[in-house]
């Protein structure tokens, strides 16, 4: 079977013939082109058919080069082109990002990074003022690869340029909802994903990564081959679900003693869970949640002292450190008689940590040193 | 004296091991570290969480303040202030 591919130029569209023929895998087609053109278009024919031959015969190396030539050159034809070149154009960086992924060289995945950098932008500022034709609709999809990429990378510099980039310029961009990924709801999930990762992991701001990972999924489907997705999305969401103060009602497994803690105030169990999943919250970026999950670990557990001491609204900070030390004290231990000096220092403490739940709205009330005590709204001290 | 913390770490993930569910939680998430591979490229819109009835609602819950947990913890907490509560 031989494939024109002259009427994709003329037409401005595309087909899966169109995405074959870019592809590296030779599907026994032949492809001819007659048009005349400027010579672009003969370049990227004989660089796609090179890439096909190399694939058989070139090293991982001679590959990579021939994919970035071709990305290339995709890149200034579709300068000229309205957004009909957008999903080809994706196809090929993508294909040429997992060539780079083979050689798994920081200097060749930054080579790559570069190239994909060049399409996202031919998107991002495209202007064309008739804006059903507007490349913009595919700057999320190119920049779901350079995130990929600097996550290969490591590199948090050039995640935080990109999320500016998409930030500073987001009047003037389509929503996501309205981009080209909602033709593919995969990039949705994904581009959600890591910007709720960037800003609630990396940036300790919950709030927005709060947002963004139940964006992530709630476009998911129930799918199970999703379930892995579905799963990580989670991990990543329950602290910061936690932090906005939302109840989540099932966990995975490496919470349940999280939960647990906040919902009686067991500080020492809650300090016990951290320490064992030390590292883990540590390589995903929820350690930072999780020093701050603390804090309403006591508020819980405070809140605790004042009901079980009949809910009035003058609460001895003598009764707070009771339920302080119980909190805190492993398994059967016994509480040990505090020294006069020890008692006033944990007292001292206890206030400092008040004054920061008052700070921070968890509590309405006042302390008075003076009389080691926390005088407490009678109307909503915990609002 | 980066010896000897590379030490610290690997004694640390060792005893993490050993330790039975966060062996397995770490593995499973380090295979998934990548978000990157989809098994699907996309799904109707009918299909997604966000238009099944009740999927926010099973996720989450208003507030448990009035839920009373009877654990270990909490009764022998309330124990000792209540008692501290009638010494007074």
């Amino acid at each position: 079977m031989s494939i024109n591919l002259n009427h994709y130029f003329t037409e401005k569209c595309y087909d899966g013939n169109f995405l074959n023929f870019l592809s590296i895998h030779d599907n026994g087609r032949s492809y001819y082109l007659t048009m005349p053109n400027d010579g672009k278009l003969d370049e990227l024919y004989n660089v796609t058919m090179e890439l096909k031959s190399r694939q058989l015969t070139g090293t991982k190396q001679q590959v990579f080069e021939v994919s970035e030539q071709q990305l290339k050159l995709l890149n200034r034809i579709a300068e000229q082109e309205t957004n009909w070149i957008v999903y080809p154009l994706f196809i090929v960086a993508e294909q040429f990002y997992q060539i780079s992924k083979t050689i798994n060289s920081i200097s060749e995945l930054e080579r790559c990074g570069r190239t994909i950098h060049r399409s996202f932008n031919l998107c991002l500022n495209d202007r064309n003022p008739t804006l059903p034709k507007n490349r913009r609709i595919g700057c999320y999809m190119f920049a779901n690869l350079e995130f990929q990429l600097y996550h290969k990378l490591k590199n948090r510099d050039m995640m935080k340029n990109l999320v500016k980039v998409l930030q500073s310029r987001r009047q003037e961009i389509p929503t996501l909802r309205q981009s080209l990924a909602r033709y593919h709801k995969s990039h949705m999930v994904k581009y959600n994903y890591y910007m709720g990762e960037y800003y609630g992991c990396y940036e300790g701001d919950f709030s927005r990564g709060h947002e963004y990972l139940s964006d992530a999924l709630m476009d998911c489907s129930r799918d199970p081959r999703l379930t892995k997705k579905r799963q990580r999305i989670v991990i990543l969401l329950v602290p910061m679900a936690v932090l906005m103060k939302k109840r989540p009602v099932k966990v995975p497994e490496i919470y349940h003693n999280m939960l647990k803690a906040l919902k009686t105030g067991n500080l020492s169990q809650y300090d016990a869970q951290v320490h064992k999943n030390e590292i883990f919250y540590l390589e995903n970026g929820l350690y930072v949640a999780m020093s701050l999950i603390r804090e309403l670990v006591l508020l819980r557990l405070i809140k605790q002292c004042y009901r079980y001491y009949g809910s009035r609204n003058i609460l001895p900070l003598s009764i707070i450190a009771i339920g302080y030390t119980k909190s805190t004290q492993r398994g059967k231990q016994r509480a040990k008689k505090l020294t006069p000096q020890a008692e006033r220092e944990l007292l001292d403490s206890l206030e400092c940590q008040l004054a920061n739940l008052i700070a921070k709205d968890h509590i309405k009330g006042y302390l008075s040193h003076s009389n080691r005590c926390i005088v407490l709204s009678k109307k909503n001290p915990f609002p | 004296m980066n010896g000897g913390a590379n030490a610290a770490m690997e004694i640390k993930k060792e005893s993490l091991a050993s330790v039975p569910g966060v062996e397995q939680s770490q593995k499973t998430l380090e295979e998934d570290d990548e978000f990157e591979d989809f098994p699907l490229d996309t799904w109707p819109s009918e299909e997604t969480l966000r238009e099944t009835a009740g999927a926010q609602t099973n996720l989450w819950e208003e507030d448990w303040d009035d839920v009373e947990v009877d654990d270990g913890f909490t009764k022998e907490l309330r124990a000792e202030l209540e008692k501290s509560r009638t010494q007074q």
